[in-house]
C-alpha cells in the first residue's frame, strides 16, 4: 500500500512527472533559443515562472462562472497526471495496465485541450472565445490522425495494451517499417499541444493569449503544468511505440530527448500557420497519410 | 482478471491526482494578495468596455469540422478491436474491415472534393 502510494505520488508518476515536465519545457525553450542564436533561459526559469505565477493574485473577471473558472485548470492537470500511470515513465514498466488502456491514455491526454476550450468559452472576453473555437477546431483535426497513427503499432503487435505493444516494439524499430505513421504521430502531438507552428489558438500577435487571456496566477500555472506533463506523456508514448520501446531510464532519457530535439527543430524552422492552414493541412494530408499507411500495412500483412 | 479492481484503480488515481493541483492552490492562498476591485475585474479588452455577451451564433466552419471529426473518430474506435483481433479473423471479417477503411478514405476524399474542409 505504502509502496504503491509512493509510486503514484512521487516516483514514477506524480511529482517526478511534474519535475520532468518542467525540465523538458526548459530544454525545449533552450534548444529553440540556441537554434535561433539567442542565449535562452537558465535552467530554473520554468520553475521560477511557476513560483511567480502562484504568488500572483488571481483575478476573477466579471461575467464568468466562478466555479468552472477555478475547476477547469484543476481538471486539466489531474487528467494529464492520471494518464501517466499507463505510460512507461522513466523507463519503468507502466504502473498499471489492462486490455485497452491505450484508448484511456489517449482520451486522458486530450482532456487538457477540452478544458482549454471550455475555459475560453465561459468567459465574456472576445479573444478567449476566438481562442476557444480555434483550440477545439484544432483538436478536431489533430486528434483523429494521431489516434490512427498509434493504431499502426497496435495493429502490428496485435494488442491495444500499452505494455504488450512495447514488448513487441522492443525487438524492432517501427519507425523503419512505418515511417509515415511516426511523422503523423509526432506532428499530431505538436498540434495537440499547440506548439510553435501550430500555436494559432494562442497566437499572441492576433488574439492576446487565446483561451488563456482571462487566466492569471494559479489557473494559468496549472494549465501550463498540465501542458508540460502532456508533453512528457506524448513523447514517451511515441518513443515507446516507434523508437524501439523504452526498457530502462537511459533509453527513456535518450529517446525522448531525441524526439524533443526534432520537435524543437520543427518549431524553429516553421513560422506560425493560419488557422485555416493548420486545420486544412491536417484534415487533408495528415488524415490521408495515416489512412494510406494503414492500407499499406494491411497489404503487407496479406502478402505474408 | 478482476475488471472491477482495475477500474477502482483509476478512481484511486483520480483522487490522488487532485492532490497535485490542490497543493499549489492551498500554498498560493497564503502568499498571494487578494484585493479585487471593479476596475481590475473588468473583462480584458483593448481599451474599451466589453459590450454584450459572447454566447452568440458564429463560425459555421467549426460545426462542419465537428461533424467530420465525429464520423472519423467513431469509425476509428471501431477499427481498434478489428485490428487487434486481426490474426484470428476469417476472410469475411477481413474483407468487411478492408471495405470499411476504403469507405473511410473515400468519404474523406469526398468531403475534400465537396469543399467541406474549406475555411469559409
Amino acid at each position: 500500500m505504502l509502496a504503491s502510494l509512493f509510486a503514484l505520488l512521487i516516483f514514477p508518476a506524480g511529482l517526478f512527472v511534474l519535475v520532468n515536465g518542467l525540465a523538458y519545457h526548459w530544454i525545449d525553450r533552450k534548444l529553440v533559443a540556441r537554434l535561433q542564436n539567442r542565449v535562452g533561459p537558465r535552467w530554473f526559469q520554468p520553475a521560477a515562472d511557476m513560483v511567480k505565477l502562484l504568488a500572483n493574485e488571481e483575478v476573477l473577471p466579471t461575467g464568468v462562472d466562478a466555479r468552472l473558472f477555478t475547476a477547469l485548470p484543476v481538471v486539466a492537470l489531474a487528467g494529464a497526471l492520471a494518464a501517466m500511470i499507463y505510460l512507461p515513465i522513466a523507463g519503468l514498466p507502466p504502473l498499471y495496465n489492462f486490455p485497452g488502456d491505450l484508448i484511456v491514455a489517449v482520451y486522458l491526454l486530450s482532456l487538457l485541450t477540452l478544458c482549454t476550450g471550455l475555459a475560453g468559452a465561459i468567459s465574456k472576453d472576445r479573444f478567449s472565445i476566438i481562442g476557444a473555437t480555434r483550440a477545439l477546431t484544432q483538436l478536431f483535426s489533430y486528434e483523429a490522425p494521431f489516434l490512427l497513427a498509434l493504431l499502426g503499432p497496435a495493429f502490428a503487435a496485435g494488442s491495444w495494451q500499452i505494455n504488450e505493444i512495447m514488448a513487441y516494439t522492443s525487438s524492432q524499430w517501427l519507425i523503419l517499417t512505418q515511417p509515415v505513421g511516426f511523422v503523423v504521430a509526432l506532428i499530431g502531438l505538436m498540434g495537440k499541444l499547440e506548439m510553435a507552428p501550430f500555436d494559432t489558438p494562442e497566437a499572441e500577435t492576433e488574439i492576446v493569449a487565446g483561451a488563456m487571456t482571462e487566466y492569471s496566477g494559479r489557473g494559468l500555472a496549472l494549465f501550463l503544468l498540465g501542458r508540460e506533463v502532456e508533453l512528457v506523456g506524448g513523447l514517451t508514448l511515441i518513443a515507446a511505440f516507434y523508437l524501439g520501446g523504452i526498457n530502462n531510464p537511459f533509453d527513456y532519457a535518450l529517446k525522448t530527448l531525441v524526439l524533443l530535439l526534432g520537435v524543437a527543430g520543427v518549431q524553429t524552422l516553421m513560422t506560425r500557420l493560419r488557422i485555416d492552414q493548420v486545420v486544412g493541412l491536417w484534415w487533408r494530408y495528415g488524415a490521408l497519410l495515416a489512412l494510406g499507411q494503414w492500407l499499406l500495412l494491411l497489404g503487407q500483412r496479406m502478402g505474408t | 482478471m478482476n475488471v472491477l479492481n482495475e477500474w477502482a484503480f483509476i478512481g484511486v488515481f483520480f483522487a490522488i491526482a487532485w492532490i497535485f493541483p490542490a497543493l499549489p492552490i492551498v500554498a498560493s492562498w497564503f502568499v498571494r494578495p487578494h484585493k479585487p476591485n471593479a476596475l481590475k475585474k473588468q473583462t480584458y479588452e483593448s481599451g474599451v468596455e466589453t459590450v454584450g455577451d459572447t454566447w452568440v451564433q458564429f463560425k459555421v466552419q467549426y460545426y462542419i469540422y465537428g461533424l467530420v471529426f465525429l464520423v472519423f473518430d467513431v469509425e476509428m474506435i471501431f477499427l481498434f478491436p478489428w485490428a487487434v483481433a486481426y490474426e484470428r479473423l476469417d476472410w469475411f471479417a477481413f474483407g468487411a474491415g478492408f471495405l470499411f477503411i476504403f469507405l473511410l478514405t473515400d468519404a474523406l476524399i469526398y468531403a475534400w472534393r465537396k469543399d467541406a474542409l474549406e475555411w469559409i
